[in-house]
């Protein structure tokens, strides 16, 4: 039923969302808003309640969004002027947005107002458990025993454990039961307007959905999962119910809005594919922090279960023991990981049954999106051969040529699954020049226009008069007023909502500085969160150089980026998913692809360096990163503030120009559409990259004639306006691959083509052809033919020389020095040697950068001890510092590792067999030069370099596995009697009898 | 029916209800209106009113004179402390809502009745009507027309009438002014020897003021003699 003609629910739900900002722009007092919202609710209950459930088309639901948000925000501090007012709107905002099927918002709003702890009636605590049935078991202790609002509790409890029908009627009937015995107006409408909400529970039930598919699913999973997540978000329901998602054999293109539920239809797709019987399934995550995510959830539901769950992460290398022949195995996995298990297992492609893409449109990004489109390429050439083509299901928030990734994949135009469901307020606000903040209507679906202004205020920039410059140097003096702006911006946004706030810079060094703003205005925070105290003792015993940090996190500010070490990351990150910190501010890293509580986000820098010139930001990037504020169950509104940073070439930021690139980026209608990396690259990068796809290419479709042309027809390029240009790179880089000017081609050119065996070799590196044959060339001129630490070192100098300036090698600067030696980069190639020799010693980063003689001798204030001791004020020796850990993060943990297995492969290939070259790999990769050692930093057991060594090291020298007894004794000697890395230590071993890493032979 | 006499001053919204012949036959059919009514008792011999429970009898006494008089043809009529006046519980709602059905929805009404008793000689309890009325569009949700017309659907459904529950929603309306099917019949309980023209005028014109309509604002003043000691032999079952 319609709600009443004169109910305007757009207007009444822009005047809340001014009016709830401070903002001047509403037309009616709150009163009339809640009214509006009110009827909106009433006409909900005129009708019976299934009625309304025949579609969770978003549109459908318009007006009691619009309805829950206006509750919601009159309930927040600068609402309604009462508390007793919001509290009271507190209780019916989670009611409305159970009605609209928003459980999980419901459930935020209670969890904000702490309204299970407020002195609530038992009919209020009902309608809350209704509203926000997974509550429903918090919610029945506190109803009195053997009365009707406990039985309706109580039932609705179990029903969601169960999905059981049976128990469904009790709580309805309960409940029908209690509006009747009900006083008071206010119970019995709250009541009233709770059975719509349970309705949606027993619509949305996750044990009721999956239980009719319970034999389709592994064994117990249905348990496990509804234990989790007992209720579907709409658009996960009607993804399941329309679109099969169990179906085994259907392709998907899942395309929903940030934290509308992707993850999870990718889960039981992945799982529905598998079903109870033995195989592989895969889930490719381009984010490291995403795959994590992934694993942590897949490893909760499946625990019990004969599944086993493997996380492949970090760079190119050879993957773990994987069967599934002989039993149910799912595999998460980065590209790169992904890549090597395809190179290298090719018996496994014939077993994947359904393989998940999340964050498709990274097919678009560079090297990593050559590398996403070239393995989904190479997965349906394969299926010509006769390979069983696995099941693709591809997932993204921001695809807007759906249709384009969906034919390419072969998917039905009626699996493409659009829902457009959105469980919180995504807003959209702009901080300008002229002291304006304003509201605008982005891309709420429930308003038309996105760049229509709905409310504003007067909130002068701190400092004006900004010029607009070329000049590198006019612009770094601007800097500091800038960044001073935008922390105002912040502590604002932090003190109007006492939530995380996020700052996203575009370099890490502004990251640190406005980081550092940003605290000074803060008060100390007393007592400190536990895990911050965390950090900042983590920072006091391994990281004092990060002190300026440390006094920010005291200060409830962090700043994070990739040059912290992984355990501050790691920690910070920890510390926002409690809340306990006010603002983090963060280059884009953070913003794209995870899941962490912030309430708002300020786009500090709205210009990019794309590694050559300074443009403004990706719409695409901004869509995802607009995403990330309000997620969905820790908030219901999410702001995300552009600050019209003014600083920049005039070619961008002129008064003139500033609005109009600004509103292409931030007000674009629709989503911009995806292109394929195969022709948006660098034409050698991408010639080098998609070679190496091709090499892999051959080796997996042995019989396939004219295979470069089939390549491109199969790709998405070929989709493309410019697929002209991609056939052109493809034909390119297959000719590259049968090249035979040095009489060893990759592959020959007969039909079908075939690998050679250097083919093959190269093939199992996973290298470009170009990066293959410079490698065999490097391998062929070593002299020393020895196995040592010392050759280890040598080689790993050499192949850094040799190999910096290839495709695969992402750090620039090293590229520079590279190919430059006279530049002054980061890291010098006569430094090499002493670097490799240190990070293999297990010395920490930072030691081993102060003790290169060329730091040492700097006489920079402040001095290098002083810093390394911590100083409070930013120092240039961070900056350094940061491009130094870049250099050892992408060279050593990433890159040097790859060559090294990828020489594995081609020396094996030469016949020549004294280097243990993928023990090598392991040691650069975790920097310990024992095989002990490298192997607890890989399981995560010792993070610590030094540590790790110390212990590994003296397991090395066992002649066989260790004993309890011995693993005791060495990790109390090593690491302290009662200390808590100890007691790890022997636990993990205790759980796993007869563990080991691949060799016990030391160097 | 003997009890009550309505003296309505043509129009100018304002119902004047006396004792039908006199107070003491109003006192009468009052306390045989409370005979049906209490289900725990009349107060002792020597208990007296609480100030509560003097709000909820006078509540009573208008949603009687409505039941009886005025509101005869209602499809609901809903009171929140009327069904056991003597209590000394009062719940915070509107206290009384009268639901009428018409042949069309164009002629449905929901009248709301709110009603202050007071003894005192000036009058100044009315004004908190005012305040009660503002609460219809105000910020204190448990307490709007909304949530109270949401409470009728209920008893509606109750009473098998499912069918009036969306004419019910129609009612309302965003602002006093543009609430169709809303009226309004502000009530003062007062002792006679106070005359309450002026003070109801005056909450009538703030109403008005507020944007009510001045067609749908029908002031009530039911005046009995020595209210406070009347009031307490009532309650105590006394004539």
């Amino acid at each position: 039923m319609s709600p009443p003609s004169w109910v305007d629910y757009r207007t009444a739900e822009r005047n809340a969302a001014v009016s709830a900002r401070e903002f001047t722009g509403a037309t009616e007092a709150w009163g009339t808003v809640l009214t509006h919202a009110q009827a909106v609710l009433a006409s909900r209950t005129d009708t019976r309640a299934e009625e309304h459930l025949d579609s969770y088309e978003f549109s459908e639901w318009h007006d009691l969004v619009a309805a829950a948000r206006i509750l919601d925000l009159a309930a927040t501090e600068s609402g309604l002027r009462d508390a007793d007012a919001r509290s009271t709107a507190a209780v019916l905002a989670a009611c409305a947005f159970g009605m609209s099927g928003t459980a999980v918002s419901a459930a935020a709003t209670i969890e904000s107002h702490r309204l299970l702890a407020s002195d609530l009636s038992p009919s209020e605590l009902v309608a809350l458990a209704l509203s926000a049935p997974m509550h429903s078991s918090k919610i029945f202790p506190d109803l009195g025993s053997g009365t009707a609002h406990r039985s309706c509790v109580e039932n609705l409890a179990a029903f969601l454990a169960t999905g059981d029908g049976h128990q469904m009627d009790a709580a309805t009937g309960a409940l029908d039961d209690i509006i009747r015995d009900e006083p008071s107006s206010w119970g019995g409408y709250l009541l009233r307007l709770g059975r719509l909400s349970l309705s949606h529970a027993k619509r949305l039930s996750t044990a009721r959905v999956l239980r009719a598919h319970e034999s389709q699913l592994p064994f117990r999973y249905v348990d496990r999962l509804t234990d989790d997540s007992p209720l579907l978000l709409p658009s996960q329901y009607e993804a399941i119910s329309r679109n099969g998602i169990l179906s085994p054999s259907t392709n998907l293109l899942i395309t929903l809005p940030t934290g509308t539920g992707k993850t999870l239809l990718g889960e039981l797709a992945l799982l529905g594919s598998l079903g109870r019987e033995p195989g592989l399934v895969c889930y490719i995550a381009p984010y490291v922090a995403l795959g994590r995510q992934v694993y942590d959830k897949i490893t909760r539901h499946t625990r019990g279960t004969p599944i086993r769950v493997h996380r492949l992460v970090g760079g190119y290398r050879e993957p773990v023991s994987i069967e599934p022949d002989d039993g149910q195995e799912v595999v998460i996995a980065t590209p790169e990981r992904f890549d090597a298990l395809m190179r290298i297992r090719p018996d496994l492609l014939g077993s994947i049954r359904c393989i998940v893409f999340d964050e498709a449109h990274m097919i678009g990004n560079g090297q990593r999106g050559i590398r996403l489109e070239g393995i989904i390429t190479r997965l349906r050439l394969a299926a010509l051969g006769g390979t069983d083509v696995p099941r693709f299901i591809l997932l993204s928030a921001v695809l807007s040529n759906s249709d384009d990734i969906a034919q390419w994949i072969g998917v039905d135009p009626k699996d493409v699954i659009r829902g457009t469901w959105r469980p919180s307020a995504k807003r959209l606000l702009r901080w300008t020049e002229d002291g304006k903040l304003r509201l605008h209507a982005g891309d709420d679906p429930l308003r038309a226009d996105p760049k229509e202004t709905l409310g504003e205020r007067l909130l002068p920039w701190p400092h004006e008069d900004f010029l607009h410059s070329d000049h590198f140097g006019v612009n770094r003096k601007q800097e500091p007023r800038v960044l001073q702006n935008v922390a105002y911006l912040a502590r604002f946004q932090h003190a109007q909502y006492r939530q995380p706030v996020l700052c996203v810079c575009a370099t890490r060094a502004k990251t640190r500085h406005l980081a550092n703003h940003i605290s000074q205005d803060f008060s100390l925070l007393e007592p400190l969160p536990a895990s911050i105290l965390a950090i900042s003792t983590l920072i006091d015993q391994r990281y004092p150089y990060l002190r300026p940090l440390k006094e920010a996190l005291h200060r409830g500010v962090a700043y994070h980026n990739s040059s912290l070490p992984h355990d501050v990351r790691e920690g910070i990150e920890e510390a926002v998913a409690d809340r306990a910190l006010r603002v983090v501010t963060a280059t884009t890293t953070l913003a794209e692809g995870v899941d962490l509580p912030f309430r708002v986000t300020i786009l500090a820098d709205w210009i990019t360096f794309d590694g050559a010139k300074n443009r403004p930001m990706e719409s695409l990037l901004f869509k995802n990163i607009a995403g990330r504020c309000g997620r969905a169950g820790q908030f219901t509104e999410g702001d995300t503030i552009i600050f019209d940073n003014p600083v920049g070439s005039p070619q961008l930021t002129s008064p003139a120009r500033r609005p109009r690139l600004q509103d292409e980026v931030f007000f674009a209608d629709s989503q911009p559409a995806v292109r394929s990396s195969f022709v948006r690259e660098d034409k050698q990068e991408a010639i080098s990259a998609i070679g190496s796809q091709l090499l892999a290419a051959i080796g997996e479709c042995p019989e396939l004639d004219d295979l470069s042309s089939t390549f491109f027809e199969f790709s998405f390029a070929r989709h493309s306006t410019e697929s002209s240009q991609a056939a052109e790179r493809i034909r390119l880089a297959f000719a590259d691959i049968l090249d035979d000017s040095d009489g060893e081609p990759l592959a020959i050119a007969a039909s079908p083509a075939s690998l050679t065996e250097f083919g093959v070799a190269a093939n199992q590196g996973g290298l470009s052809p170009g990066s293959a044959r410079q490698l065999r060339d490097a391998l062929r001129e070593l002299k020393s033919e020895g196995s040592d630490r010392e050759d280890l070192i040598e080689i790993g100098v050499k192949l850094l020389r040799s190999m910096g300036d290839v495709t695969e090698q992402g750090n620039h600067d090293f590229r520079r020095a590279v190919a430059n030696p006279k530049s002054r980069p980061a890291v010098r190639l006569d430094e090499l040697e002493q670097i490799l020799d240190s990070w293999l010693a297990g010395e920490s980063i930072e030691t081993i950068f102060a003790s290169l003689p060329r730091i040492q001798r700097s006489r920079r204030k402040p001095n290098l001890e002083s810093w390394l001791k911590g100083v409070t004020e930013d120092s240039t020796w961070t900056d350094e510092f940061a491009k130094f850990h870049d250099f050892v993060r992408e060279c050593l943990e990433f890159f040097l590792p790859w060559l090294l297995r990828a020489a594995q492969t081609l020396m094996d290939q030469e016949g020549e067999t004294n280097r243990p070259w993928r023990q090598w790999a392991q040691f650069i990769e975790f920097g310990v030069d024992s095989p002990w050692g490298a192997f607890l930093r890989e399981e995560r057991v010792l993070a610590d370099r030094s540590l790790a060594r110390l212990v590994g090291r003296r397991l090395d020298q066992l002649e066989r596995q260790p004993t309890s007894k011995q693993v005791t004794q060495i990790a109390q000697e090593t690491l302290g009697d009662d200390s808590q890395l100890a007691n790890q230590l022997i636990a993990w071993f205790s759980l796993r009898p007869g563990v080991a890493p691949m060799s016990f032979q030391s160097v | 029916m003997p009890g009550f006499r309505e003296d309505t001053v043509s129009s100018s919204g304002l119902s004047k209800w006396t004792g039908d012949p006199d107070d003491d036959a109003a006192h009468r059919t009052i306390l045989a209106w409370l005979k049906e009514a209490v289900t725990s008792g009349f107060l002792g011999p020597s208990e007296s009113l609480s100030n509560r429970m003097k709000g909820n009898l006078g509540e009573f006494i208008a949603y009687r004179i409505g039941r009886s008089y005025v509101f005869t043809n209602v499809e609901l009529a809903d009171t929140a402390n009327s069904w056991d006046p003597l209590s000394d519980i009062s719940r915070p709602d509107i206290d009384i809502v009268w639901l009428h059905f018409g042949s069309v929805a164009l002629e449905d009404w929901a009248a709301i009745q709110e009603v202050k008793t007071t003894g005192h000689s000036s009058l100044s309890l009315a004004d908190d009507l005012i305040t009660d009325y503002d609460k219809l569009f105000g910020e204190n949700l448990k307490l709007t027309l909304q949530t109270r017309l949401g409470g009728l659907k209920n008893k509606l459904e109750e009473k098998g009438r499912k069918d009036l529950v969306p004419r019910v929603t129609a009612l309302g309306g965003p602002t006093p002014g543009n609430a169709r099917g809303i009226r309004l019949a502000p009530t003062l309980l007062h002792d006679a020897q106070h005359d309450s023209t002026t003070k109801m005028y005056a909450v009538r014109q703030a109403l008005l003021a507020r944007g009510w309509s001045s067609d749908i604002v029908q002031c009530w003043s039911i005046a009995l003699d020595a209210i406070d000691s009347r009031l307490n032999r009532i309650a105590r079952g006394e004539v």
